[in-house]
């Protein structure tokens, strides 16, 4: 299992990057990826489509994607905003979603 | 005193004569057999007014000078080239196709090489039998020839030599005259070729100098930096600059100057201000930068030393965080106020000790307070204690309004016309206040977007907004931005705008690009409307041929 920290901003100059040094790190034996954002202060809908993207990748290969967002924070309202809260399985700790992923029978991320 | 000249640069007979060929040494010259009246003249060719001279006028008028002398036909001068192989014609009278032509003849071979071989006097009486090389010579119907070479400190520079259209037989006085005047004029083209040595390694140092520093400063929204560099009047130093964006919103802003001068000081400030950039854009806070400088420049072979300053800038706080490696106080200019330095307690100089500790101070900028980082070059004065020099420098910012404003302040009143004596820099970063009616014009390129953020943030926040809002109409304005950059479509640079006005509670932001409105391609683009839309109470787009604009209103909350 991956975790990426991540902090700072994320938009469409740096959001590229960003997908392509994650996606690196996840090789096929992982059993999923936990995208800590919690020190992240501000994500665009081209950050976003990174994580739809990261989910989409994992999915088929049948890793899970967990996102750390403190509830309440400004990453948070963003991805209210779009509905991707109920996409893709949100938790507001790492070790919860550390947890949650690796007891398995959960449902896929 | 004849004498004295004419026998410390003797030189030894050559050997090996051949037909038609007298050598002659002047060794052999005793100075009571020249006549006076050409000794005077002679000695005119090392007047003050030569000294002075390019090389090429030198040379044309010693030539002049010579040929009146001598009374011949032709004079040339041909030196040595940069190797050391070859003699070049380079200056001549009655012979102006030699220089022309650009004749040049390998070193022991032809006439003049053959001089230059021996380092001694070759008389030619007839040169149809003799061994000639050059066409030019035979062309011109020249009969005789007299050459010495030109010699200083044991160094050959090239051959003088004289030619008559009659046959003549010049006599050992002549030679003794000819090399006498070869003598007299060898160092000065020295000088002169030094001079010019000198020159374009000064002239390659500042090329070198301006090509290390950064060619262009960051345009900084809110924050405009200026800057200025002058070399020194006679030797390029080490004095750099550097403006740079940080990660999470701060600005970097660096000086320094490296001991000594010439190509070697400035190519170490290169070294130096890319690995400083290097540290500060991997977020090391100053002390941290300049401790890893300081290693760095004691890993570097035949190492020099420097002093720098580095200061972090965080608009949002509006807090500046420096560190000093042996350099001069930060100034800070207000508008409307009085000029001050800020306190530092500056470490050893860059290089100085194997490990160095730097203590980092903190200050505050305030709305429109104007950062200023310089060289001491600014403020050494010469017979003036570095007090003196401070003060003048805090008179000459004081009540300037901007960046700009106080550099050009600065170079009126301490930037000697002519160049000053040691290398100056300085420049200049202005906490510029943020206006009510906010109106920005960006290059349309994504790296744009942190500043845009960081802009409406500060604006939205003077306008009283609460930190929620701030946030989410950044977010919808962000989007917006976005999407004129991706928009944006110029074959040249291509530019968006952004306007902002707060009235009452009410919240306007335009955003406006040179593109066609597209509609939303795939999932993200959606999602950015639908971001812009949720969040703002009113979102139009307007898109005309010329361009389009994306008009957002949202009222604050009471």
């Amino acid at each position: 299992m991956i975790v990426a920290n991540l902090d700072g901003e994320i938009d469409m100059s740096n959001a590229r990057r960003l997908a392509t040094s994650i996606a690196d790190e996840v090789t096929n034996d992982v059993l999923g990826l936990v995208v800590d954002l919690t020190e992240v202060r501000y994500i665009d809908s081209a950050g976003i489509q990174v994580i739809y993207d990261l989910h989409e990748r994992l999915n088929k290969r049948g890793q899970r994607l967990r996102l750390v967002v403190p509830p309440d924070s400004v990453i948070a309202r963003t991805l209210d905003l779009v509905n991707a809260s109920r996409a893709i399985g949100i938790v507001d700790a790492t070790e919860t979603a550390v947890a949650a992923m690796a007891s398995p029978g959960e449902e896929p991320g | 005193m004849v004498k004295g000249e004419g026998n410390r640069t003797a030189q030894p007979v050559g050997s090996g004569l051949g037909e038609g060929q007298v050598f002659l040494g002047t060794g052999s010259v005793a100075p009571d057999t020249t006549r006076p009246e050409q000794v005077s003249r002679i000695y005119r060719l090392n007047d003050p007014a030569l000294s002075e001279m390019e090389l090429e006028p030198l040379l044309n008028e010693l030539l002049g000078r010579i040929k009146e002398i001598l009374s011949v036909d032709t004079v040339a001068i041909l030196l040595l080239d940069d190797k050391g192989e070859e003699l070049v014609a380079r200056a001549a009278r009655g012979l102006e196709e030699e220089v022309e032509r650009g004749f040049h003849i390998p070193i022991g071979s032809g006439y003049a090489g053959r001089i230059a071989a021996e380092r001694a006097p070759i008389f030619i009486a007839d040169v149809d039998h003799a061994d000639v090389v050059n066409p030019i010579l035979r062309q011109k119907g020249i009969r005789s020839l007299l050459g010495v070479p030109l010699i200083v400190e044991a160094d050959l520079l090239g051959v003088l030599h004289v030619g008559t259209l009659k046959p003549r037989t010049f006599t050992n006085e002549d030679a003794a005259v000819l090399q006498l005047a070869a003598n007299r004029v060898a160092p000065a083209i020295e000088r002169s070729r030094l001079f010019q040595a000198l020159a374009r390694e000064h002239r390659a140092g500042v090329m070198l100098q301006r090509s290390l520093l950064p060619d262009r400063l960051p345009e900084l929204v809110g924050l405009p930096v200026a800057a200025r560099y002058f070399p020194a009047r006679d030797e390029v130093g080490g004095d750099w600059y550097d403006v740079m964006e940080l990660p999470r919103g701060k600005i970097g802003v660096a000086i320094g100057d490296v001991v000594g001068h010439g190509i070697g000081a400035a190519a170490l400030m290169g070294q130096l201000r890319t690995a400083l950039r290097a540290y500060a854009l991997d977020g090391y806070e100053p002390a941290e930068v300049l401790e890893r400088l300081n290693r760095l420049v004691q890993s570097i072979r035949g190492r020099g030393m420097a002093t720098a300053a580095y200061a972090t800038f965080d608009k949002e706080k509006g807090t500046l965080r420096f560190a000093s490696a042996g350099h001069p106080p930060p100034a800070v200019a207000r508008p409307g106020g009085e000029a001050r330095l800020l306190e530092t307690s500056p470490g050893a100089p860059l290089g100085a000790l194997s490990y160095s500790k730097y203590v980092e101070q903190e200050a505050t900028l305030e709305d429109g307070d104007i950062l200023i980082l310089y060289t001491d070059g600014l403020v050494e004065l010469r017979e003036q204690s570095l007090d003196v020099g401070l003060a003048r420098l805090l008179e000459a910012v004081s009540g300037a309004s901007s960046s700009d404003h106080a550099c050009r302040q600065i170079v009126r009143d301490l930037v000697p016309p002519e160049g000053g004596r040691d290398d100056i820099a300085f420049v200049a970063l202005q906490n510029a206040p943020v206006p009510a009616e906010l109106l920005l014009r960006l290059p349309a390129d994504p790296g744009v977007l942190t500043q845009v953020r960081e802009t409406l943030r500060r604006w939205l926040r003077a306008r009283g907004a609460p930190a929620r809002e701030i946030e989410m109409i950044t977010l919808a304005c962000g989007e917006a931005c976005s999407n004129a950059i991706e928009h944006a479509y110029s074959p040249g640079a291509a530019f968006f705008e952004v306007e902002g006005s707060a009235d009452d509670g009410l919240v306007t932001v335009a955003v406006r690009d040179t593109g066609h409105w597209r509609a939303p391609r795939g999932e993200n683009r959606g999602r950015g409307l639908t971001i812009m839309e949720s969040v703002m109470d009113v979102v139009e787009i307007d898109s005309k041929p010329l361009g389009t604009e994306v008009l957002m209103r949202r009222r604050l909350p009471a």
